[in-house]
């Protein structure tokens, strides 16, 4: 016995960012394919070390689904059009679009140089952006659709225990909710629902991934370590509920954002974290 | 996908009678909830627990003013002594949209302290009372149902729009306070629901024969009724504080 109306069956969704084992992506693919939906995973990187859209798809395939590993850059127009394209030759026309892909990159307003806050705008921003216009054009042919926008608790306000640094990713999540809320109203009247989720802190890898990206050598030696965390017991003392989201935390909320059961929601941006913001 | 269902939950939802309340009760008896429905209407309430029935789930009727006190503990008395727990409250009752007024300055002290009352007291009374009772049991779910007009007020409905304005904030204040006791509290803020009564008169095709598409039509109250269970239930564990717009295309 259930909410009548989660099933995804005979959907197909495409989410992005995907390919890390401990990732919010990974965790929202598996949800929507038990719900029954064939599901595509993207993610900049194949396979370095734990990052791997081969296995992200061996899984969604063992819960019998159709799957697909897609390498791409969302960053660029060309790779964003040749990863809805090859979905759509594939598996069919996309349903549904989870914009999971983002990168976090903090310093203080004097550290964050320029590109820095390019590379953030063009992947939070102009990625999601990227990814929304490509599969838009059919879900208007087709009068149906789904996107899931991911934003951040830190597009609407600091909270309490919040490091300073924060500025461009806080403007660049600020900037989905926004970029949500527009083509929700652009788009209702064909039947396309655009929603975010805007997370606290959620425990994934997605902080180890970026100090090794930005020259942390240590990344491996910690990544062997099965209880690694990104949050210390701290950060429970900071958020009501007492600890950090879970990525199933962020994949029950997308599933039940992109179901029939919600769909008279659209354009509203659904905070998952534990009361740390109210 | 039983992270959504309510099975063996027991339910308190007050202005069960009819309505958003109705909609809700039964949404909730359809994923395995048993719910005891409250509200001033006996008659309302008695059709809405044969339904719950209807459905294969135990229903009890208990007539409840929520503005007072010690009618609002016999509520919870009553719930406890029959289930032996609580697990979800539903703050539905409230004035509905019947006192629009076409002057604010005509708005009389006593209509706005009624719907202060109604609106925000009752919400503020059950809420501690069934909290006493979650926080004893280190666990629950408080929905609280709230409007568009409480996070974008309009001139014609000042006294209502103040009152779930106010439920928003105190929404917020219970699921800071009563985190530490694993109590999760929402609100829900609908746009245009047609109830029942009102089903029949909604216009879903354009003059020019187009049908209007779903998002700019009003809600229903099942629509509703699948974020409280959203809302009520496991898969909405990390979540609290928040105020869930359900408006389709009214405001974004």
């Amino acid at each position: 016995m259930s909410l009548p109306s989660l099933s995804l069956e005979g959907k197909v969704a495409i989410v992005t960012g995907a390919a890390g084992e401990r990732g919010a992506g990974r965790t929202i693919a598996l949800t929507f394919a038990e719900a029954g939906a064939d599901v595509a995973v993207c993610d900049k990187v194949a396979d370095v070390h734990d990052r791997n859209l081969g296995a992200r798809v061996e899984e969604i395939k063992q819960l019998g689904r159709r799957s697909l590993a897609i390498q791409a850059d969302i960053t660029k127009k060309s790779d964003v059009d040749n990863m809805v394209k090859r979905v759509e030759d594939e598996l069919g026309p996309v349903d549904i679009l989870v914009n999971n892909a983002g990168v976090y990159k903090g310093g203080t307003v004097l550290e964050m140089d320029e590109e820095s806050l390019d590379s953030v705008m063009d992947v939070n921003l102009k990625g999601t952006f990227l990814c929304c216009k490509a599969v838009i054009k059919g879900m208007m042919e087709r009068k149906s659709g789904n996107i899931v926008n991911f934003a951040s608790i830190n597009a609407l306000s600091m909270p309490a225990g919040s490091t300073a640094g924060r500025s461009i990713y806080a403007a660049s999540k600020a900037s989905v909710i926004l970029v949500t809320r527009a083509l929700a109203l652009e788009l209702g009247s064909y039947n396309i629902r655009v929603n975010a989720i805007a997370p606290g802190a959620i425990e994934t890898d997605m902080g180890l991934h970026n100090r090794y990206e930005a020259g942390d050598t240590a990344r491996p030696d910690v990544l062997d370590n099965p209880d690694r965390k990104m949050f210390g017991p701290k950060l429970g003392e900071l958020i009501p509920l007492g600890r950090a989201g879970e990525p199933s935390d962020m994949a029950n909320a997308a599933l039940f954002l992109v179901s029939d059961a919600a769909s008279y929601i659209t354009g509203h941006t659904l905070v998952v974290d534990g009361g740390w913001m109210a | 996908m039983s992270k959504y269902d309510l099975k063996d939950k027991i339910a308190i939802v007050t202005g069960g009678g009819r309505g958003i309340g109705k909609g809700i009760a039964l949404e909730y008896a359809k994923v395995g909830a048993n719910v005891v429905v409250a509200s001033r209407n006996k008659e309302n309430l008695e059709e809405v627990a044969a339904e719950i029935k209807a459905l294969g789930q135990e229903s009890l009727v208990v007539v409840t003013d929520v503005t007072i006190p010690e009618q609002v503990d016999n509520l919870v008395k009553q719930t406890v002594d029959r289930f032996g727990r609580i697990d979800i409250l539903v703050n539905n009752a409230g004035v509905g949209d019947t006192m629009r007024l076409s002057k604010l300055e005509e708005l009389s002290p006593e209509a706005w302290r009624a719907t202060i009352d109604l609106n925000l007291t009752g919400t503020f009374i059950c809420s501690t009372a069934v909290g006493r009772v979650m926080i004893a049991q280190k666990k629950g779910k408080i929905v609280n149902i709230s409007s568009v007009v409480g996070i974008y007020a309009q001139p014609i409905l000042p006294h209502y729009s103040a009152s779930k304005a106010a439920i928003n904030s105190l929404t917020v204040s219970l699921a800071m306070g009563w985190a530490q006791y694993d109590i999760n509290v929402n609100a829900i803020a609908p746009g245009s629901i047609v109830t029942e009564r009102h089903h029949t008169n909604v216009k879903t095709v354009a003059d020019d024969g187009t049908p209007i598409p779903r998002l700019q039509l009003p809600g229903s109250t099942e629509d509703v009724g699948h974020l409280a269970v959203f809302l009520a239930s496991e898969a909405s564990d990390h979540i609290s504080g928040e105020i869930m717009g359900i408006m389709g295309l009214m405001r974004t």
